[in-house]
């Protein structure tokens, strides 16, 4: 049985956390200090220039840093928590044959997943495969053993390819 | 940019860009306003006139005072008002009355309670340096510098007179909380009293 997830997933996404933040709040910090110090050397005659230098560094640096805060710090806060309801919710295993891999689409948790159908004893069961371990590792009419928490593949093994 | 990235990137910018476009716009009025703020004239380095009449040469006549000016100003504003122009009543009370120096046609004055709000001057002292002058009284009481006569001829910068309406007197009037005005008004600077020779003839501008 190949594991997806580990705790070490965790500690990255803690770590890119942390860094997107140092990263926000050093962008802000300096375009505040240099835009505070620009507009102490503001005059009358360069007003104009002033007034479009100082927006354009305040837009692009708070541009950037919303960027990062959406995707480097609530997308990985989302993100640990999904990962530690799945390790630590109940594990069901479910054996069956790979019926359709849909493309990745979102979920109401903003996670990116492919959907993929799993028959087993004429019963369909819907189960998620986060993109973020790349493409699917098995195919269309593949048998496949899976361990799945939350509705989430945590685990697999390809019994018989098609 | 990986294709994968590019299209969550594209996904969220299709999500999330009234965030930006909200953001952009307080950062550049935010700026803009500090900018501005930062830059403005202070009030003690600018003295200004609101004229209220028919027309005037307005850069002419704001280059020929700030060629003059006393050392100390950065600049002399002139804010011209076509007396003609409509709401120019609340206009006067929203900016005109804020000015260092207001010129204002007589029937204007006389309509309501407008040269109340002014500087009472002391004749004595404006005789002293600028003698000859005529003046708009109310008990006694001189508010008003006369500028301009209705019998006077009207060919200055300032046009005080139009073809259709009946001419009539100009005062200009101080305001008390001029910052300019010297022994008129007991203020720190004197720049003014400068400037109100220059508009009543007595000291060259062109």
């Amino acid at each position: 049985m190949n594991n997806l997830y580990s705790n070490n997933f965790i500690l990255d996404l803690k770590k890119k956390k942390k860094r997107s933040t140092i990263i926000v709040i050093t962008l802000m910090v300096s375009a505040t200090l240099l835009n505070v110090s620009l507009l102490f050397v503001s005059k009358e005659e360069n007003r104009g220039l002033m007034q479009f230098i100082l927006s354009t560094i305040y837009v692009i640096c708070g541009w950037i840093s919303l960027y990062l805060l959406f995707t480097g710090i609530f997308s990985p806060r989302k993100k640990i928590m999904t990962i530690t309801n799945i390790l630590d919710g109940e594990k069901i295993e479910l054996d069956g044959t790979v019926e359709s891999i849909n493309k990745p689409l979102t979920l109401a948790n903003s996670d990116r997943c492919y959907e993929i159908m799993i028959m087993k004893d004429r019963v369909t069961h819907k189960v998620y495969y986060d993109e973020l371990f790349g493409n699917v590792p098995f195919n269309k009419g593949d048998t496949v053993r899976l361990n799945v928490s939350n509705n989430y593949i945590v685990g697999y093994e390809v019994i018989q390819n098609d | 940019m990986t294709s994968t990235k590019k299209e969550s990137f594209q996904t969220h910018l299709a999500t999330h860009w009234y965030i930006y476009l909200f953001y952009a716009l307080i950062a550049i009025f935010l700026w803009t306003y500090a900018v501005t703020l930062v830059t403005r004239d202070k009030p003690k380095e600018v003295v200004t006139i609101w004229i209220m009449t028919y027309d005037i040469e307005l850069a002419e006549f704001t280059e020929a005072l700030e060629n003059n000016r006393p050392e100390y100003l950065k600049h002399i504003r002139v804010n011209f008002e076509d007396r003609t122009a409509p709401y120019v009543d609340i206009k006067y009370q929203g900016i005109g009355v804020d000015n260092d120096i207001v010129i204002l046609p007589e029937s204007f004055v006389a309509k309501g309670s407008a040269a109340y709000g002014y500087q009472v001057l002391h004749k004595e002292y404006l005789e002293s340096i600028m003698p000859g002058l005529e003046y708009y009284t109310i008990d006694d009481n001189a508010y008003g510098i006369k500028i301009f006569d209705k019998d006077d001829t009207d060919d200055g910068l300032i046009k005080y007179t139009n073809e259709t309406d009946e001419k009539e007197n100009y005062y200009l009037f101080i305001n008390k909380k001029s910052l300019h005005m010297g022994k008129i008004n007991n203020s720190q600077y004197d720049g003014g009293i400068k400037v109100l020779r220059m508009l009543l003839g007595y000291e060259p501008i062109l």
